[in-house]
């Protein structure tokens, strides 16, 4: 789902930006407001989940592929401003680093898997679990929540993609950035998540989810309370010790699993570089083929000299390690664990 | 008529040197105008520490101080002028006289104060041969505070609050290294300090500074607590 | 002298009068003696914080021999600074990164601080050779500083200053070089921490204008100066009477312990890692 660049316009791309301004601003007042010191350094763990589940691609109908992004998961355990900011900084570092999503892109990239998806399903996740009996509405809440919230994105996408050829095109009627109009953009990009990557992204929350309840209580949310009482209401184990190591071990043992989502083959709908477009679409629009270029240090995950999965895993470790610094920085602005909390 | 404000309030302070380190827990006293109270306890209870908070040497992570009205916070002490009136109506007395005592001579050094404070020369000989006179330490003037002795500069080092006129004396253990008479001299001192109105507040392992000046204990343990 | 039972005090000492204070452009002065001095006193912030490493990466480190670390060390910077492809280096990278991540945050702004304006300055001064047709030198040479760098403050902000100058002797470095080294740090931290008290007492006197402001900084460092000469003098008698004569015993420390083997296979590990991306570019 990561819009590379110049398949947008780049209006397209000033409005999606100047969208997210406003909302970046609002989730950073309500993180200062209701997470303390040590759930905005977890901040940084939940970013590396999403960073690595964007790292297993999947095989989907059609020849392409698609990832998770666990979006909606941090909004329920920390909330969906806060998952907000988790995944537009993993994007962030997904571009500048590893060249995977656009630089320009990334405002629109931001909006359709940092704010519409995990709004969403968070959106959904509470409907279902206020008005479901408890033994099943916590978990079913967060499958449809997570299942709804990536299809709702993977549209927004196909949107953002359907309209340039129709806005954007020279005079011979070629399109300019992406060539594909709505009736082909979303059945091509729906489809697939409808059917297999909404699936991994559901199956992945509820496990991940799952697990953190269970190891470390204390970092998630309790999603009735606000403000104060939202974090320095949960059970103290968790915040230190134990439950933070369970929960490392399960990003290492992420990381290390990544080379598996190398054997998925081929780009994902609406990621090909300028000979992808060529073979697909049978031209290269005008602002694909000479649009802004980008270097990243480690493009597409890789290293020149390394073997490929080795370069994977490394850009794995990289991303996740970097997430963990940023929040832990970002968390000495924020007030003190409350003592409950810190025993 | 109503009881006047207190001239130190510590309301629920706690304080760590670092993230580890604690040093003073949930720790609430006050000192009241015209009033000697002493903090005692054991070695590494956190009494220098409370002191330090007091002046705006450390700030509190936790709880509020408050000395003659005004809160201690680092707004306070990052606003120069303010900064400025607070030490001069605070006196601070270290532990360790001799990091206290900068000026080639003694005349000098209980002569930095007043000059700061822009009082014409005549007022600040005037006032450093009345608190040399008090002190007994007059015949030091011209000897450099670095060869003196320790209960001298100990002497030296009060003379040098002093003369700034302040309205709370907070000292640090401030009969230690001192001989009998030099004691009596200080003790003496600080009864008629309080005794006009002013207020004085001490750290000290010595009982009979306490009763020398009348003051009000407050107890500190190990567990950098106040216990009484 | 007054009577010390019931003295008369000075009329002005006891008057009500408010002192209004005048500014005074003294700030440049406390600033810059005050940074002085408190660099002096960083060196016990690593140790500090030793015994009590928060890290599990450091409490894991802290089992090996702080000579066996220094060789390691030396060994990963030579690798680094060597490495012609860059793949070892982004390798060397994700493992400081990672131990980084494992510490506290004031930890990781300590160590991270020098290092990124290190490496920012580095990046700045390969912006030349970006120009004349290199445009990843900047970035290449940034990530190699940025790296070593984190390597060395990795071990130097987390071993107290006297465990690092022990471990020397493991480098055959003479005893009286370590006993100077020795000396020197422990001085260089007491004259850091005389010269702060000094200055927060000026900063607790200076309640209006000074009219001498060199004088109160030359009053701090002539002071420190003093005690200091006076403190070695009076070192070296309590070092004699406690049986020093000249020779200075820096006990070994037993280099090939259990955590020592592990480490030891880890930097082989990272060699020959090492020599097969350089035989691969």
């Amino acid at each position: 789902m990561h819009i590379p660049d110049n398949y947008l316009s780049p209006s397209t791309d000033g409005v999606m930006a100047a969208v997210m301004v406003p909302v970046w601003a609002h989730c950073v007042r309500v993180v200062r407001r209701d997470l303390d010191r040590d759930h905005i350094a977890f901040m940084g763990v939940a970013a590396a989940f999403s960073f690595l589940l964007m790292m297993f691609n999947v095989p989907l109908p059609g020849g392409t592929t698609g990832h998770a992004v666990g979006g909606t998961l941090i909004a329920i355990m920390l909330g969906p401003e806060a998952a907000c900011l988790a995944v537009s900084v993993a994007l962030a570092i997904q571009a500048l680093v590893f060249g995977d999503g656009g630089i320009l892109a990334f405002g629109a990239n931001c909006f359709n898997m940092a704010f519409v998806l995990p709004f969403v399903g968070y959106a959904v996740y509470r409907l279902i679990r206020d008005h479901a009996p408890e033994a099943w509405g916590d978990k079913v809440g967060a499958a449809v929540g997570s299942y709804v919230g990536i299809n709702v994105a993977a549209l927004a996408t196909a949107v953002e993609f359907g309209i340039q050829p129709a806005l954007f095109h020279d005079a011979a009627g070629n399109a300019l950035y992406c060539p594909y109009p709505l009736s082909v953009s979303i059945p091509a990009m729906l489809i697939p998540h409808l059917l297999v990557a909404g699936v991994v992204e559901a199956v992945a929350t509820v496990a991940i989810l799952s697990f953190v309840r269970k190891a470390a209580p204390g970092l998630v949310r309790d999603p009735a309370a606000t403000g104060d009482g939202a974090t320095s209401s949960a059970a103290p184990s968790g915040l230190r010790g134990k439950g933070l190591v369970a929960v490392g071990l399960l990003l290492a043992a992420l990381v290390v699993a990544t080379p598996v989502g190398l054997l998925a083959q081929g780009d994902a709908w609406g990621e090909w570089d300028a000979e992808g477009v060529a073979e697909q679409a049978g031209y290269v629009p005008a602002g694909i083929a000479d649009g802004f270029s980008f270097d990243a240090i480690m493009p597409d995950y890789s290293l020149a000299g390394l073997p490929e999965a080795a370069g994977y895993v490394l850009s794995a470790v990289i991303g996740v390690a970097v997430l963990v610094i940023v929040f832990k920085l970002v968390s000495l602005a924020a007030r003190p664990a409350s003592p409950a909390a810190a025993a | 008529m109503s009881e006047p404000e207190p001239v130190v309030l510590l309301d629920h302070v706690s304080f760590s040197y670092g993230e580890a380190s604690l040093a003073l827990d949930d720790v609430s006293f006050e000192v009241a105008p015209g009033e000697a109270v002493a903090l005692l306890g054991p070695n590494g209870c956190g009494k220098s520490t409370a002191l330090r908070v007091l002046n705006g040497l450390e700030f509190a992570r936790s709880g509020s101080v408050e000395v003659l009205g005004r809160r201690v916070d680092r707004e306070l002490m990052s606003d120069q002028l303010a900064a400025k009136a607070f030490h001069q109506q605070v006196g601070f007395v270290f532990q360790n006289a001799d990091t206290q005592l900068f000026c080639p001579s003694v005349g000098e050094e209980v002569a930095f104060g007043p000059r700061q404070m822009g009082l014409s020369e005549t007022e600040v000989k005037r006032r450093v041969a009345d608190v040399m006179d008090v002190f007994d330490i007059a015949h030091l003037a011209d000897r450099a505070p670095y060869h003196l002795s320790g209960g001298e500069r100990h002497k030296v080092a009060i003379a040098c609050v002093v003369s700034m006129a302040p309205r709370l004396l907070v000292l640090d253990e401030p009969t230690s290294g001192l001989d009998e008479e030099s004691e009596d001299v200080v003790e003496g001192f600080l009864r008629s300090f309080v005794a006009a109105g002013r207020s004085v507040l001490v750290t000290t392992h010595h009982p009979c500074l306490v009763d020398a000046i009348g003051a009000r204990v407050v107890r500190m343990d190990k567990d950098h607590r106040v216990v009484s | 002298m007054a009577d010390p039972s019931s003295q008369v005090l000075p009329d002005w000492l006891v008057a009500d009068d408010a002192y209004v204070p005048s500014r005074d452009r003294d700030g440049f002065l406390r600033r810059n003696v005050l940074r002085l001095t408190g660099l002096l006193t960083d060196f016990q912030v690593g140790a500090a914080s030793y015994g009590r490493a928060a890290s599990p990466v450091d409490r894991a480190l802290g089992a090996v021999p702080t000579c066996v670390r220094m060789a390691g060390l030396l060994v990963c910077l030579v690798c680094v600074s060597a490495a012609s492809n860059m793949a070892f280096v982004y390798l060397m990278l994700a493992l400081v990164l990672v131990a980084m991540a494992s510490r506290p945050a004031p930890a990781i702004v300590r160590q991270l601080r020098p290092a990124a304006i290190a490496a920012a300055v580095s990046a700045l001064l390969m912006v030349p050779a970006a120009l004349l047709g290199q445009p990843s030198a900047p970035v290449r040479m940034a990530v190699r500083v940025l790296t070593s760098l984190c390597l060395v403050l990795g071990l130097s902000q987390n071993v107290p200053w006297n465990r690092l100058v022990a471990a020397l002797r493991a480098f055959h470095l003479s005893a009286e070089v370590i006993l100077v080294m020795d000396l020197a740090l422990k001085d260089l931290q007491l004259l850091g921490r005389a010269a702060l008290e000094l200055t927060e007492a000026i900063a607790l006197r200076s309640v209006g204008v000074d009219r001498d402001r060199t004088a109160s900084a030359a009053g701090v460092m002539g002071v420190c100066f003093l005690r200091m000469h006076d403190h070695a003098a009076r070192q070296s008698e309590a070092m004699a009477c406690r049986g020093f004569t000249g020779v200075y015993e820096v006990p070994a420390e037993r280099v090939l312990t259990p955590s020592a083997i592990v480490y030891l296979a880890g930097i082989a590990l990272l060699v020959c890692c090492f020599c097969f991306l350089e035989g691969a570019m």
